[in-house]
């Protein structure tokens, strides 16, 4: 057991809850109902913990990981693709905007599926966005615990199931405990843990080793694919399009994402969030990845991809400073891990239990039912990490671009066009889901493009189709969404 | 039959319509800058055809390192040009 590393990274798990524990007391909102405020922070982040939340929640241990090893095989190519969703926080918060923002404060939303709940009366839309979340968010929240883990067994010693359960039931505890805030807190804590950590590196790197200009020569002579385009990643041009729209704008579909944009505060910090989104996700994205085809030259026999990164930072720094940076990854695992859970509880409680059992449930209830409901699923998302079913695997390949193809269409359109219907939105839903998964075993990549943008290219147009054969909504959506509410001042003020 | 009150939309969503579209813009000239850029110096270009600045292939310098750099800095004329602060509030009492 490497101790020296695994000290640090314990310690500065609980130094971070301890923070975010004591932090998040202090900034209790007045006048918010419980659930607003468990499960969206009584809608008052402010620039700097949304920026961080939001970035945190989406950059999973893929980017500090997975990344840095696909780049250690492929080179700069994949680096490329990563670098597409540099922007993914700046669209989801621009594009879903404020608009989304007032909306859900319309109708008290704090869900998405709140938000089709009211856009489109339908149970089969609401089910069926519920059933989605609860189903792929909890398999891709097994998926980072079980990554998280062999993480830490790899860099520290620390076997697989003792660092799955003390790393999991800390996680899953804290959220129960704390709410949405005390999870952005945490978030904000690790985001910069993970910019420091990505500074650090490249200080030593530099410091370590030749250089930049001193490694490329060798990596051009020995792996000259690693430096050319499209390269071993097969950045053509239409893929590299459609990794925009996976990593970037499609992301909006990502129901953990999306939630956040119902939580700032005012105007200025959605404006400041959007200016600081995009540096951030730079510095995570430019940071632990460009190092990748550089390890390549210095260690070439690496046979776990995923281990390169870590093998770098285990060798080139102290063992105490190495486990500060090496916390990073941990750090995402988290952050991630704690936004779904969240996600998911809410599906339960407000979109099932409060829709469709007990509508008049108490406050009270809510909240004993909020905290058990995170409770038990988080228990269950360790317990499954444990021995993770083979059929997960499938599940969490599909998470991802299955969350973004489904939802994209019905909130963007929802959000932005009058017409578009329950027809529309059930139709689109099922056929971008079902497209994407079937198109994915059976013919992927069609058109020379990842199947994600088939998939929501074909739930947008079915969108569009559908809403202009059905009726169009009623009045009372109409008014409730776009017009400006009964007897408020402004009506007033608009007639005379 | 006109039971209910003239539809009035609500005065703040043209702006959050025209912000939506300038986030797009954004989103095509983030695809142009980075992707465009990148491919433009290195599609097809052989290892040994390649130039190298600062120990970095020139389409990954110019493309991702000073293309993205350039990118993170559009927001902030985005926001400067194209947004309005406003209420949120559900009813604006402006």
């Amino acid at each position: 057991m490497k101790w020296d590393v695994l000290i640090p990274i314990v310690l500065s798990l609980i130094i971070t809850f301890l923070i975010g524990g004591v932090l998040h007391k202090y900034m209790k909102v007045k006048n918010t109902s419980f659930q607003e405020d468990y499960f969206i922070g009584g809608r008052s982040l402010g620039p700097f913990v949304l920026t961080f939340t939001l970035l945190a929640s989406a950059a999973s241990a893929g980017t500090f990981i997975g990344s840095p090893g696909v780049a250690y095989n492929s080179g700069f190519s994949w680096v490329l693709i990563l670098l597409t969703q540099v922007g993914m926080g700046v669209y989801i918060l621009g594009i879903l905007g404020k608009k989304f923002a007032i909306v859900a404060r319309k109708i008290n939303a704090v869900t998405l599926t709140d938000f089709f709940k009211e856009r489109y009366q339908s149970k089969a839309v609401v089910l069926g966005s519920s059933i989605g979340v609860i189903l792929f968010i909890s398999a891709y929240m097994v998926a980072q615990f079980v990554g998280g883990a062999r993480i830490l067994e790899s860099i520290t010693g620390l076997p697989y199931k003792t660092g799955l359960i003390i790393f999991g039931l800390a996680v899953v505890l804290y959220t129960v405990y704390g709410g949405f805030r005390a999870v952005a807190i945490t978030d904000a804590i690790q985001g910069v843990i993970m910019i420091l950590g990505g500074v650090l590196l490249w200080i030593f790197f530099l410091v370590k080793t030749e250089g930049f200009s001193g490694l490329i020569g060798k990596l051009a002579t020995e792996h000259p694919e690693m430096v050319e385009l499209p390269g071993p990643s097969g950045a053509t041009p239409l893929m590299l399009f459609s990794y925009f729209m996976l990593f970037g704008i499609a992301a909006i579909g990502l129901p953990h994402a999306s939630v956040r944009g119902m939580t700032f505060k005012n105007t200025e910090s959605m404006h400041k969030s959007i200016i600081y989104s995009g540096l951030v996700m730079a510095l995570f994205s430019i940071g632990f990845a460009t190092l990748g085809p550089f390890v390549k030259v210095l260690y070439p026999d690496i046979s776990v991809p995923d281990m390169a990164l870590p093998t770098l930072i285990l060798d080139i720094m102290p063992g105490w400073v190495a486990g500060i940076v090496l916390s990073a990854p941990l750090a995402a695992i988290m952050s991630t891990v704690n936004s779904m859970l969240l996600v998911t509880s809410a599906s339960v409680v407000k979109d099932i239990y409060l829709n469709y059992i007990n509508p008049t449930a108490s406050e009270k209830k809510i909240s004993k039912l909020s905290y058990f409901t995170t409770l038990i699923i988080g228990v269950g998302v360790v317990l499954f990490a444990l021995t993770p079913p083979d059929y997960l695997q499938f599940l969490v390949v599909y998470a991802i671009g299955g969350l973004e193809a489904t939802f994209f269409a019905p909130i963007v359109f929802g959000l932005y066009w009058k017409r578009a219907t329950t027809w529309g939105a059930i139709v689109s839903m099922y056929a971008g889901l079902i497209s994407y998964i079937v198109l994915g075993e059976l013919y992927p990549n069609p058109f020379g493009m990842q199947t994600i943008v088939t998939a929501t290219a074909l739930s947008v147009l079915i969108m569009i189709i559908v809403s202009y054969l059905t009726p169009q909504p009623s009045q009372q959506i109409i008014n409730k969404f776009w017009g400006v509410q009964k007897n408020s001042s402004t009506i007033k003020k608009a007639i005379g | 039959m006109r039971k209910q009150e003239e539809f009035i939309e609500d005065p703040r969503f043209a702006q959050c319509n025209k912000e939506m579209w300038a986030t797009l813009g954004l989103f095509v000239v983030n695809i142009l800058l980075v992707g465009g850029i990148s491919l433009w110096f290195g599609l097809n270009k052989s290892a040994d055809s390649m130039s190298y600045i600062l120990g970095f292939p020139a389409w990954f310098f110019w493309g991702c390192l000073v293309g993205t750099i350039v990118f993170c800095i559009l927001p902030y004329f985005m926001i400067k040009v194209f947004f309005k602060d406003m209420s949120i509030e559900a009813e604006d009492e402006r």
